[in-house]
């Protein structure tokens, strides 16, 4: 049973994750059933400094989505080959970039959501 | 110029006439970029001169030996790879999705084939019997030898997986110093009286 509180919270949330404010369209497909689901989510355009171990500055583009739990069918668990669209830059109304889930899921299930750090995808 | 900085610009122009679209070769330590830069053929090899040293070797005038080492930092980054035309079919079937998505190649795979492709591209061109001299004169370089380089763990913080590494070059080369001509030692034309000699360390000059 989940308390009023922390609904609330989960509830709170999802509105800024999907709300105009924030919410961005997002398509996410499935491995394992190839099930397309088309959610409203938050995307992150960030980019970070890296520096390996030989010294050089390089910036990385760190693409994150964050989307409710309540609004998935079927939610990415982690080691799985899911895909992720979404829009080219925060301005774009539709999702054309498509993204796969290398790196480790971040989960929110305490807060309802998930968080999925993107890696690039090219034609194989 | 001396003949190290020569030598600097003979390996680079060998290795951009070798490359043939595989890598790309800049001279100098880049100060920032993207690592969307260094995708696929674009990989990127970066050499300049790390160190030199000059054995002693009492030589008044030269040629002084220089052993110099050449840094060659690589640079790799990779995609995923995923049959993108199934994805973006809106009539592809469940079955084709799911056998598209499950045969995804990994970044971190593609990156690390990458590079060991890379680095192995430049040994060999380095290293090639042909290339002994990277091009220059004859018997320009000694003891050229690529002593091997090593690799980093695989940066995971974007969306793309990079690998950078640091291989080693060494060679010899002869550096000649143009300066002034030494002045020649005065003469003594007249006579000298040497008292005692119990070492030796005298002769007379033979003119003859």
């Amino acid at each position: 049973m989940v308390s009023l509180l922390r609904k609330r919270q989960i509830d709170d949330l999802d509105r800024v994750l999907s709300g105009p404010d924030w919410g961005m369209p997002i398509v996410l497909i499935s491995p394992n059933t190839g099930l397309v689901q088309s959610v409203t989510g938050r995307v992150d355009y960030n980019s970070k400094e890296i520096d390996p171990e030989s010294g050089l500055q390089l910036t990385v583009e760190k693409p994150i989505v964050t989307v409710a739990l309540a609004l998935l069918t079927e939610v990415p668990k982690p080691g799985e080959n899911w895909a992720i669209k979404i829009p080219v830059s925060p301005g774009s109304d539709t999702p054309t970039e498509t993204y796969v889930l290398e790196l480790a899921i971040e989960n929110g299930h305490s807060m309802g959501f998930i968080k999925l750090p993107l890696t690039k995808a090219g034609q194989s | 110029m001396m003949m190290y900085e020569t030598v600097k610009a003979a390996i680079i122009a060998l290795l951009v006439s070798k490359a043939a679209g595989r890598f790309r070769v800049v001279g100098s330590q880049v100060m920032g970029a993207n690592t969307e830069e260094f995708i696929g053929n674009d990989r990127c090899v970066r050499v300049f001169n790390r160190s030199k040293q000059f054995p002693e070797n009492r030589s008044l005038n030269g040629p002084y030996q220089n052993d110099v080492s050449v840094d060659l930092q690589f640079i790799t980054s990779a995609e995923a790879a995923v049959n993108l035309a199934v994805l973006n079919d809106p009539s592809s079937t469940p079955a084709e999705i799911i056998a598209a998505l499950n045969a995804r190649e990994n970044a971190s795979d593609l990156a690390d084939n990458s590079y060991d492709e890379f680095t192995g591209l430049v040994f060999s061109i380095l290293m090639d019997a042909t290339a002994q001299d990277f091009g220059l004169a004859d018997y320009t370089i000694d003891n050229r030898w690529y002593t091997g380089d090593t690799k980093s763990d695989t940066e995971t913080h974007g969306d793309l997986q990079v690998l950078t590494g640091i291989g080693t070059l060494k060679f010899s080369v002869e550096e000649t110093v143009s300066g002034a001509t030494p002045t020649p030692v005065d003469k003594h034309n007249g006579t000298i009286m040497i008292k005692d000699d119990p070492n030796v360390n005298t002769e007379v000059e033979n003119n003859g």
